[in-house]
């Protein structure tokens, strides 16, 4: 038979390699904090039922730890439970990897990588949309704005978004 | 020369620049061409064909002659027009299309044979001998064609793409744009007002009017601040607006760093827009049109409003004495502020016999100009009366005017044709042919500039506006004079004469579009903004129609050239396409692996070791460790697709042609999916992990298409069942652990047995490292006894270090793609290089897969006649002895030649096994019932026919004992 099993495996981020945090001109951009993600899709019939455990299901935006994520479908952002043969549950803890965007400037930095009304989107607002070529989720913040995309994209995420805070930090400087 | 103060300038501030490597002093606020007439430098450039001296006609984008190239080096870029480039310290221009240098260029000489060089002249010469145009007329051409030249280098500076949103977007900031954003902006509505200029104003910047009682151009700098301070209101300078596109979608190309000596770090040298708007207003302004005569083009012969611009912009006289051309009483005006500024005005020459200018200054009513003289530069012109003799008129500018064109051309953007309109002798847009867009002012035909705050105003809400001139134009048409020798240009960017569209007449090409490609008129860089009008009338006068009835050709965005680059963006080079990285990728990279890309993932190929120099003996080497100890592959990337719910049994049923609701929890079973023409989608494995729950899994880069199809089928086909499900590709790092070994690692890794009993071939258990659950597989894509463990992705960087190191005291270690290849060949296991969307289950052998007790999506098409038997192409393995196979090859019996008729099939995956020799998987007609046959596997791209044996295509181990265990 084998040996012990002693092996303890340690976690690594998404961003394991990319300069994280970064501070550009008044912006700043860091690794989000979010310990657990689970998706929830209440079955036919059963969203009231659903509700009666988690509160009341927002659509397009986020409502504490629930965050709309598409056609009958939500992220929540704690440990599910109550939810049994009422709901789909699966764990996404590990497949997102988001990013925050804070400071003046996030605006012009979103109207970089999104089709998003960037200077319309509202903290709690959630949208579900392309994200420098990539299928992604944007979530207001209060003052800025969370980027997730999936796992194997973070490079790529990381990559565009410092180029524009870069390009955004570069221009403001540009008066005539 | 320099006159006075222009409204653009900064006297203060000295630019040095150099054009052909001389020294040329300028000043802050001047353009190129500007800088150039201020230092008395009429020649600008050389015309594309005939290579004859030209200068600059206009002071806006629409230019035909003035173009340079700007910069030098990967920096350089062509064709910019000197009429928009912002001279900076430094700047280095170049003339192009001409050498040795601008002043004598030895292609002149095409002038003198521009009898035999006129509209597709190429289509009757250069025919004989025919072997000749390769080697000698194209290159020669070639050379002597075109205008400016690119680099050759890779291109320096980044571009943005980027998104704006507003409910009233204004093209162009002139007197109805600026109206319009005023009433607006005031009113709290978002607006984005674009130019393509360095500032708003348009006209209001290039005219001696008055506005609300001041000078024009206060006006517009008082009405640009106010934009300004308004936060609702979004002020885009140098900004073109490029295009009209569906869903009120606008693209605009934004001059970021093009004007800057040294741009700041990390800016990009543009921006191209999206802007998406409510509503649109198109005041965009009009085009003076010029009128031909004999020599036309010499330099110092430009547009009336440009003698203006130049005047009021940057306070520069293009001549010292100055003649004025004109058919409508716009043309007046240059007499008056060219006199106001000090500057000679040698006379005013109309085209209309019954006008009184009441100018003081030589006027000569009813006649036209007839010669011109003066090689580098104008320096006189004749002027004739119908009846009467020849004038001659001392000049060295001559100031034309022959009406305006409104800019029509964002309105033809979506297929919609301008209409003409008789009182102005000119096309004005059709409403509606943009959805959402309104033309106002100039751009709607109406010229004077209390007509433009008016329609800016009304647009936007209507309201007050300041006093301003009401002037009519007054044009009678004029189009080119008659009955006089010599060459009239009409094109002069592409060289297009009025003898030109008179020849294309006469050969035949008669309609609007066939005159526009056989004479390239309207084809150039400029898109005839200048010159359109003029083929056209040509045309309506040889064909006695009006102009209307010849008809229009279209235009295109974009508006003016913009770097193919801007539209771009980010995307280039590296990041051409976003990069998917596995969980094992730092370890890879640690391993010096090479990579190959399925979709957008990199995943490593081999795993190169010691003294090995190519993939060849790392793959055989794997595959050995794999046949005979153990390997770890990451197969992170094949989509898995986690399905839930009471109903997820009836919709597996439906999407597999496999009886998936009969699959007991802790098994799992390889499906085949069927499209619903009857063809193979997808292969793929089905595990139970509970009562109600389900993980597929797909291949790596069809995951995103099935799971697009799965959202299909559940929305439309099934919308009541109670499933749901959602993609867990990510959520968890996969690593196949396969070969003898396998069992023996995982067991000490998972401190746990693992006999068949436990977890039997194609079984699933869930299992612990340590504090992580994990999830365990036994299904084999290598044929060996093999395992799939499955970990939450943060922890697979981890896991595949420890797995590594168990292999390797076993014997074993990583093994790549190029080895997972060959082993699956050896195997007979298919991928998507065999269901490439062309085969049906029976095709590849699995035609009993197709559950005959129940439905499946494509199960009634995949039975349609022609899908069955010996007249089909089936999966069959080859063997050959003395030569590689190769994918692509085609399939022939012995000694038939090689063609359409005698095709029997093509290899689909090939390899050389280091145990078995040289395999193929390949399709071959009525193949099941062809085994131990010898045919011929003809390479048509690599020039080999190799001899092979159809074979069963399971090349080993054909009862999967290994792996059954």
């Amino acid at each position: 038979m084998g040996r012990k099993c002693v092996v303890e495996l340690s976690a690594v981020s998404p961003f394991a390699g990319a300069e994280l945090p970064v501070s550009c001109g008044g912006m700043h951009l860091a690794e989000t904090e979010m310990p657990v993600l689970f998706s929830v899709a209440p079955y036919p019939g059963q969203r009231t039922a659903v509700e009666g455990v988690l509160g009341q299901l927002p659509i397009g935006r986020r409502n504490g730890d629930l965050i709309w994520s598409g056609l009958d479908q939500w992220f929540l952002s704690a440990d599910p439970e109550g939810l049994d043969g009422i709901a789909a549950v699966t764990d996404q803890s590990d497949a997102w990897a988001m990013l925050d965007l804070t400071g003046e400037g996030w605006r012009d930095v979103l109207a970089r990588l999104s089709p998003l009304d960037a200077d319309r989107f509202e903290a709690q607002q959630v949208a579900r949309t392309e994200v420098a070529h990539m299928a992604g989720i944007v979530i207001g913040l209060e003052e800025g704005v969370r980027l997730g995309i999936l796992r194997s994209f973070a490079r790529t995420l990381h990559h565009h978004l410092v180029d524009a805070m870069q390009s955004v930090t570069a221009q403001s400087v540009l008066s005539e | 020369m320099r006159v006075r103060e222009g409204s653009r300038i900064d006297a203060e501030r000295v630019v040095r620049f150099s054009l052909n490597g001389k020294a040329v002093v300028g000043r802050k606020g001047d353009t190129l061409a500007s800088a150039l007439l201020a230092n008395d430098q009429r020649l600008m450039g050389r015309s594309f064909k005939y290579h004859r001296p030209r200068g600059v006609v206009t002071a806006g984008s629409e230019e035909p002659n003035a173009l340079f190239e700007i910069g030098t080096g990967a920096g350089q870029v062509p064709n910019v027009r000197g009429t928009v480039q912002e001279i900076f310290d430094g700047m280095v221009a170049r003339s192009q299309n001409c050498w040795p240098s601008l002043e004598r260029d030895a292609l002149a000489i095409n002038d003198l044979m521009s009898r035999f060089l006129s509209a597709g002249f190429y289509y009757k010469t250069f025919m004989w001998p025919q072997a000749f145009w390769e080697k000698l007329y194209e290159p020669i051409i070639r050379r002597a064609a075109g205008l400016g030249a690119l680099s050759g280098d890779e291109p320096v500076g980044d571009f943005d793409k980027a998104w704006a949103h507003c409910d009233l977007l204004i093209i162009g900031g002139g007197p109805a744009g600026l109206m319009a954003a005023l009433t607006a902006g005031r009113t709290g509505q978002r607006v984005l007002i674009a130019d393509e200029d360095v500032r708003l104003g348009g006209r209001l910047d290039a005219e001696s009017f008055e506005l609300g009682g001041m000078a024009s151009t206060d006006w517009a700098r008082e009405a640009a601040a106010e934009l300004d301070s308004l936060p609702n209101v979004r002020v885009m300078t140098r900004t073109t607006v490029t295009g009209a596109y569906d869903g009120r979608t606008f693209g605009a190309y934004e001059r970021v760093s093009e004007h800057l000596a040294s741009p700041p770090a990390g800016a990009p040298v543009g921006t191209f827009w999206r802007i998406v708007a409510d509503r649109t207003l198109l005041a965009g302004g009009a085009h003076e049109r010029m009128i031909a005569f004999p020599d036309n083009d010499r330099p110092g012969i430009m547009q009336a409003s440009a003698v203006r611009s130049y005047l009021h912009r940057y306070g520069v006289a293009p001549g010292r004495k100055v003649a004025v051309f004109t058919n409508n009483d716009d043309g007046w005006r240059t007499v008056d502020d060219l006199q106001a500024a000090g500057v000679e005005v040698s006379a005013l020459i109309d085209t209309r016999p019954d006008v009184e200018p009441g100018r003081d200054v030589r006027t000569v009513t009813g006649a036209q100009v007839v010669a011109t003289r003066g090689r580098l530069g104008l320096e006189s012109l004749d002027i004739s009366k119908p009846g009467g003799g020849r004038q001659f008129i001392s000049a060295d500018c001559l100031a034309v005017s022959g009406g305006w064109n409104p800019s029509v051309h964002l309105t033809c953007h979506m297929n919609g044709r301008p209409i003409w309109r008789d009182d102005i002798a000119a096309f004005v847009p059709k409403p509606g042919a943009v959805p959402g867009l309104e033309a106002i002012g100039a751009a709607n035909g109406a010229f004077s500039t209390h007509e433009a705050l008016r329609a800016g105003a009304d647009a936007a809400g209507g309201g007050e506006i300041p006093a301003a001139e009401d002037a009519p134009v007054n044009v009678t048409p004029f189009w080119h004079v008659t009955g006089v020798k010599g060459r009239q240009w009409l094109d002069l960017q592409n060289d297009v004469t009025v003898k030109d569209i008179k020849l294309a007449h006469q050969e035949n090409f008669r309609s609007v579009e066939h005159m526009k490609r056989y004479t390239t008129l309207g084809m150039a860089t400029d898109q005839g903004k200048l010159s359109n009008m003029g083929g056209l009338a040509v045309m309506a006068e040889l064909t006695g129609q009006p102009i209307p009835s010849v008809g229009t050709t279209t235009f295109r965005p974009p508006y003016t050239p913009i770097p193919v680059a801007a539209l771009a963006g980010r995307a280039h080079r590296a990041h051409f396409a976003p990069d998917r990285y596995t969980p094992s990728h730092q370890l890879s990279e640690e391993r010096g692996a090479s990579y190959v890309e399925a979709g957008l993932w990199h995943r490593a190929a081999w795993f190169p070791q010691g003294n090995e120099t190519t993939w060849k003996q790392s793959a055989d080497r794997e595959v050995g460790w794999v046949r005979g100890a153990v390997g770890v592959c990451d197969v992170t990337t094949l989509g898995k697709i986690d399905v839930q719910g009471p109903g997820a049994r009836d919709l597996l049923d439906l999407l597999y042609t496999g009886k998936m609701s009969t699959l007991k929890e802790g098994r799992v079973r390889y499906g085949l999916m069927l499209r619903e023409d009857g063809f193979v989608m997808d292969d793929g494995t089905c595990a139970r992990l509970g009562p109600d729950h389900y993980v597929i899994t797909t291949t790596t880069a069809a995951a995103g298409e099935v799971m697009a199809y799965m959202d299909f089928c559940a929305q439309v086909l099934k919308p009541d069942l109670p499933v749901r499900f959602i993609s867990t590709t990510e959520q968890w790092a996969q690593f196949a652990v396969a070969g003898p070994q396998s069992r023996a690692l995982l067991e000490g890794l998972l401190d746990q047995g693992l006999n068949d009993d436990v977890l039997p071939f194609m079984g699933y258990l869930p299992v612990q490292i340590g504090d992580v659950a994990g999830r365990l597989f036994r299904i084999s894509f290598s044929g060996e006894l093999a395992y799939e463990l499955a970990v939450p992705t943060r922890y697979g960087d981890a896991l595949i270090r420890v797995l590594e190191d168990r292999a390797k005291a076993l014997g074993g270690g990583l093994y790549g793609m190029e080895a997972l290849n060959i082993l699956r060949i050896e195997k007979g296991f298919i991928t998507h290089s065999e269901i490439h969307g062309r085969v049906t289950a029976d095709d590849i052998g699995f035609g009993r897969m197709v559950s005959p007790a129940k439905d499946c999506i494509g199960k009634v098409m995949s039975q349609r006649p022609g899908l069955h038997g010996a007249e089909r192409q089936q999966l069959v393995g080859l063997r050959a002895k003395d030569g590689a196979l190769k994918a692509g090859a085609h399939i022939f019996g012995q000694g038939k030649r090689a063609s359409a008729e005698n095709d029997q099939g093509y290899i689909t995956s090939a390899c050389t096994s280091p145990t078995l020799g040289h395999l193929a998987l390949a399709f071959v007609v009525n193949g099941r019932a062809r085994h131990g046959e010898q045919v011929v596997a003809h390479d048509g791209l690599h020039g080999t026919d190799i001899a092979c044996e159809i074979v069963d295509p399971v090349f080993m181990d054909p009862d999967g004992e290994k792996m059954r265990g």
